[in-house]
């Protein structure tokens, strides 16, 4: 089994009482791996593709997991979503999206952008822990991932 | 001659000539057949007596025959066939008596009867002479000749044995011719013959007799003595016995000889001469008779002949009688058909012919005449469809009227014409022929005005003749000058009683009959133009207004389609709103509760209960104004996206809400009945499931019995289409004044936290489900009892449009 814990996570969030609350929640999963920050889509997109301020690959590594807002200013989620599923080198990491809607609209629509988890982000802040808990400890030390996705 | 006898008479005359002819014939015949007849009933008589004496002889024949076979065989069976035929014998006998009257003949009948009742006796006196000759046979010849056989054996058997030998060759010796004797006895008896009968008396007397008396005076043995006694005895018997015998024979051979053989060709032969009496008889009748035969035949075909004769002159003479005249007629019709009108028949009798000549004369005067009526008629019919062919079609009312005026002035030789129109309540000259518009007097006329207007009152064609100099209206104008016409016409002509127009024409000359019947005839047609024109004119107007409106109302459309898209965008974005603006109020909205719990878990231990409890408090009002948003956030999003319908299986989804519910129903033991199989219904899934899912959340959240029901089903209407679903509980029920205002959204009708909580969107949403799905739903209530909640869809099951 791979051992994850140094693999980066890239949290896309513009919120940043949202950012502290996932922060919050990782560190309460136990979870202590690197962790990258990007405000918005357009930024994320260069951080994964290693554009502009992101050229550096040593210093921003490709994440083993990616948690996702889906409303974002500029470029949604949704762009991001299906950018980072049409790249071959991309597609294999794990994306978990949080987002506000609970419809079954919305997250039928988030799995078929290529979405790997759901996590609606509740006003009820204990589920959101339990849920962030579960899901990292799923993608980062449970399931098996191709080679490449490192 | 017979010129003025009617046809029928001739022929009765005919007939009747031929029926007393026929008549006369049969008469004639009938009485010829009837002597023939009589001639045939003699020699059919003679027939049967001959018929009657064959027999006779005949039947004897056989007697005879029988009588022969009994003599020879002397059988009891041949006596009972002979018996049979004498009895058949006297049956004819009898029955020739009767029938057989000629006199001579009658005599040989008598003598048949007489002969047949001695043949009948003497066959008798056979049977008894055979009866007796059996009986002497049988009873003493043959047991005496045995017992003398026996004597003599016995005394030669003795006299042997006792060695006297004398005896013995005397017995001997009679034995010997004793036998001879007993063999010539029964040769006789097979013969008849009287020879044999002598020889037997030799043999038994002569020859024996002096041995006899040797015999008798030297035999010793007093057994023998007596053994030879008791033959002599035999011997005397049977001589006698055979005597008799003789005698018997003898009478029988005579009464065979003279009674039967005798008697039996007697009465063969009186037959044979019945039979050759009667035929010389016939031998005269039959020639008698064929003679006659043949004369009446003879006689009736020479009378057929002559009637035949008789008939077929008359005949001829009949029909020459008839065809003749009739040949004239039909030839003379032929050719008044052929167009010689002035042919007639010249008539020569009284009878019928006469009269249907006489017809035929008077109808061809009557033909002649119409003739040339009909000539006129054809001018105008003529004339009359021309007209109306000349009209057809023409859509203009001023066309309408030269072509018609131009027409008629022609076609009545007249010199000059006007039209008038009708124009609202006047008539308004339109059309003039040979005068111009300037030249009329008056332009226009009122109803009841001058000619025109009395003639368009009147609905009445008036004619004027011998018009004064002075009457002011049409004039015919030449290169000379001006002349006032003569005669004038002025027709009106009108459609369902109303004028449409008048006609004037003018000429010089008279019009005549015929002219102005064609005049009369024309109006009718030229009505019916007209008033197609004005029709026409009247839909034209008719069209051009109604192809205005129908511009205004595509403008009106267009506008209203325009107004209908904004209004739909309008809502879109209206939705679009509440749904962006839910979605931003939340993130705050979760800001303040995240810092919350951060405050209570990073600084908790700083902050007094007060202080925990406040931000506690803090964190529930964030929870509840999330819901409510997140409520508002689905009722904006019901009205947003249309998609997801195709065919849904109301029982599945109702299954799936059942499942969510489960832990809720199994805990407050739910009853829930769903009594008949739902339909399948074009829907959308997920939102149906929404409905129900509320429904039936209600009516257990809201529900205070021990025992709670839910019923979920559906009805149909009339036709079988839209359903009614329904979902009925036992709960609190409904009050009257709510049961409008539950369906708005947020409306509760119970505390915060009564019956556990919620925020009162969920009504609000059903509805807005059903109400995008084309239906409605509203609630019926027994306050304190149950509340039932109904919905429809808007569409049919499976109707899948």
């Amino acid at each position: 089994m791979m051992v994850r814990k140094n693999q980066v996570i890239l949290i896309v969030e513009d919120s940043p009482v949202d950012y502290e609350t996932t922060i919050r929640a990782l560190k309460k999963a136990g979870v202590s791996n690197n962790i990258q920050h990007c405000e918005d889509g357009d930024q994320a997109l260069d951080y994964l593709f290693h554009r502009g301020s992101y050229n550096d690959r040593n210093k921003y590594p490709l994440p083993g997991l990616i948690l996702l807002d889906l409303n974002l200013p500029g470029t949604d989620g949704r762009e991001v979503l299906a950018e980072l599923k049409g790249c071959d080198e991309l597609k294999k990491i794990p994306v978990i999206v949080l987002t506000t809607s609970s419809d079954e609209k919305d997250i039928e629509q988030c799995y078929e952008y290529g979405a790997n988890s759901y996590i609606q982000k509740p006003v009820d802040i204990e589920g959101f822990f339990t849920a962030i808990e579960r899901l990292t400890n799923y993608w980062l030390e449970i399931v098996l991932l191709p080679k490449n996705s490192e | 001659m017979l010129k003025n006898v009617t046809i029928v008479s001739k022929i009765l005359i005919g007939f009747g000539i031929l029926f007393s002819l026929l008549l006369g014939v049969s008469v004639f015949s009938f009485y010829g057949i009837g002597n023939s007849k009589e001639s045939f009933n003699q020699y059919r008589d003679l027939a049967k007596d001959s018929v009657l004496a064959g027999r006779l002889q005949a039947n004897m024949l056989l007697v005879r025959f029988h009588t022969n076979r009994f003599l020879k065989s002397g059988s009891a069976v041949d006596v009972r066939k002979y018996k049979t035929r004498e009895k058949l014998m006297l049956q004819f006998i009898d029955e020739a008596t009767l029938m057989i009257k000629k006199p001579e003949r009658a005599e040989k009948v008598t003598l048949i009867r007489e002969l047949v009742d001695s043949y009948i006796e003497s066959f008798n006196k056979v049977v008894a002479y055979k009866k007796k000759r059996d009986q002497i046979i049988y009873r003493s010849l043959d047991p005496n000749g045995l017992a003398m056989r026996k004597a003599m054996t016995d005394i030669i058997e003795s006299a042997y044995n006792d060695g006297d030998l004398t005896a013995a060759y005397h017995a001997g010796r009679i034995q010997e011719h004793l036998l001879l004797a007993r063999l010539y006895a029964t040769k006789f008896l097979d013969t008849n013959k009287i020879d044999t009968v002598q020889r037997f008396e030799d043999e038994i007397g002569e020859e024996i007799n002096s041995t006899v008396s040797i015999m008798t005076q030297e035999l010793q043995d007093p057994g023998r003595v007596a053994l030879f006694s008791k033959f002599k005895e035999k011997r005397e018997l049977y001589m006698k016995d055979l005597s008799i015998l003789v005698d018997i024979i003898l009478d029988r051979n005579r009464i065979i000889k003279e009674g039967l053989d005798r008697v039996g060709p007697v009465i063969a032969d009186a037959a044979e001469k019945i039979k050759l009496s009667v035929k010389t008889d016939q031998d005269i009748l039959g020639p008698k008779v064929k003679k006659l035969n043949e004369e009446i035949i003879e006689r009736i075909i020479y009378i057929c002949i002559a009637s035949l004769l008789v008939a077929v002159i008359l005949v001829f003479l009949i029909i020459r009688a008839i065809r003749t005249p009739i040949k004239e007629l039909v030839d003379t019709v032929n050719e008044f058909g052929e167009g010689n009108l002035d042919t007639r028949i010249v008539i020569q009798s009284d009878d019928e012919i006469g009269i249907i000549s006489n017809a035929f004369n008077s109808m061809a005067d009557q033909v002649t005449l119409t003739s040339s009526m009909q000539t006129d008629l054809n001018w105008i019919a003529t004339s009359r469809v021309n007209f109306e062919e000349g009209i057809r079609g023409i859509q203009q009312i001023e066309a309408l009227a030269d072509t018609s005026l131009n027409f008629l002035v022609t076609t009545l030789k007249a010199q000059v014409g006007a039209i008038y129109v009708l124009d609202n309540n006047h008539f308004r000259f339109i059309s003039g022929y040979a005068c111009k518009k300037e030249e009329i007097e008056d332009e226009v006329f009122e109803l009841g005005e001058g000619l025109i207007g009395q003639v368009a009152k009147e609905d009445k064609m008036i004619c004027l003749t011998d018009v004064p100099e002075d009457y002011v209206s049409l004039s015919i104008t030449s290169s000379i000058g001006k002349t006032r016409p003569k005669n004038i016409v002025a027709v009106p002509v009108s459609y369902l009683n109303r004028v449409l127009c008048v006609v004037e024409i003018a000429k010089l000359d008279t019009f005549s009959e015929q002219e102005t019947t064609l005049l009369k005839q024309i109006r009718t047609g030229f009505g019916i133009a007209l008033n197609s024109v004005f029709a026409n004119i009247k839909l034209e107007k008719l069209l051009q207004e109604s192809r205005t409106l129908s511009k205004q109302l595509e403008h009106d459309q267009n506008i209203l389609t325009i107004r209908s898209q904004e209004l739909d965008r309008s809502n879109r974005e209206l939705d679009e709103f509440a749904h962006t603006a839910s979605h931003d109020l939340k993130e705050p909205l979760r800001g303040i509760y995240n810092y919350s719990t951060f405050l209570i878990e990073d600084y908790g231990d700083k902050l007094d209960e007060e202080g925990r409890h406040k931000l506690e408090t803090l964190k529930s009002l964030c929870q509840h104004l999330d819901e409510l948003i997140s409520n508002l956030l689905f009722y904006s999003r019901v009205g947003r996206t249309k998609s997801g319908f195709c065919d849904v299986d109301i029982n599945k989804n109702i299954e799936e809400v059942i499942e969510t519910l489960k832990i809720m129903i199994n805990e407050q033991g739910v009853d829930i009945r769903i009594p008949e199989t739902l339909p399948v219904c074009f829907c959308d899934k997920a939102r149906i499931k929404d409905i129900f899912m509320n429904l039936i959340t209600n009516a257990i959240k809201y529900n205070d019995k021990t025992e709670k029901k839910v019923e979920i089903g559906f009805s149909k209407d009339k036709i079988g289409n839209v359903e009614t679903f329904y979902v009925r509980d036992n709960g609190l029920g409904i009050r009257e004044k709510h049961i409008e205002s539950i369906f708005k959204i947020f409306k509760r009708l119970h505390g915060k936290d009564k019956y556990g909580g919620g925020t009162g969107a969920g009504l609000a949403i059903a509805r807005k489900i059903v109400e995008n799905h084309g239906g409605k739903i509203w609630a019926e209530s027994t306050f304190g009892q149950g509340t039932t909640f109904y919905f429809t869809l808007g569409r049919s099951v499976n109707d899948g449009s």
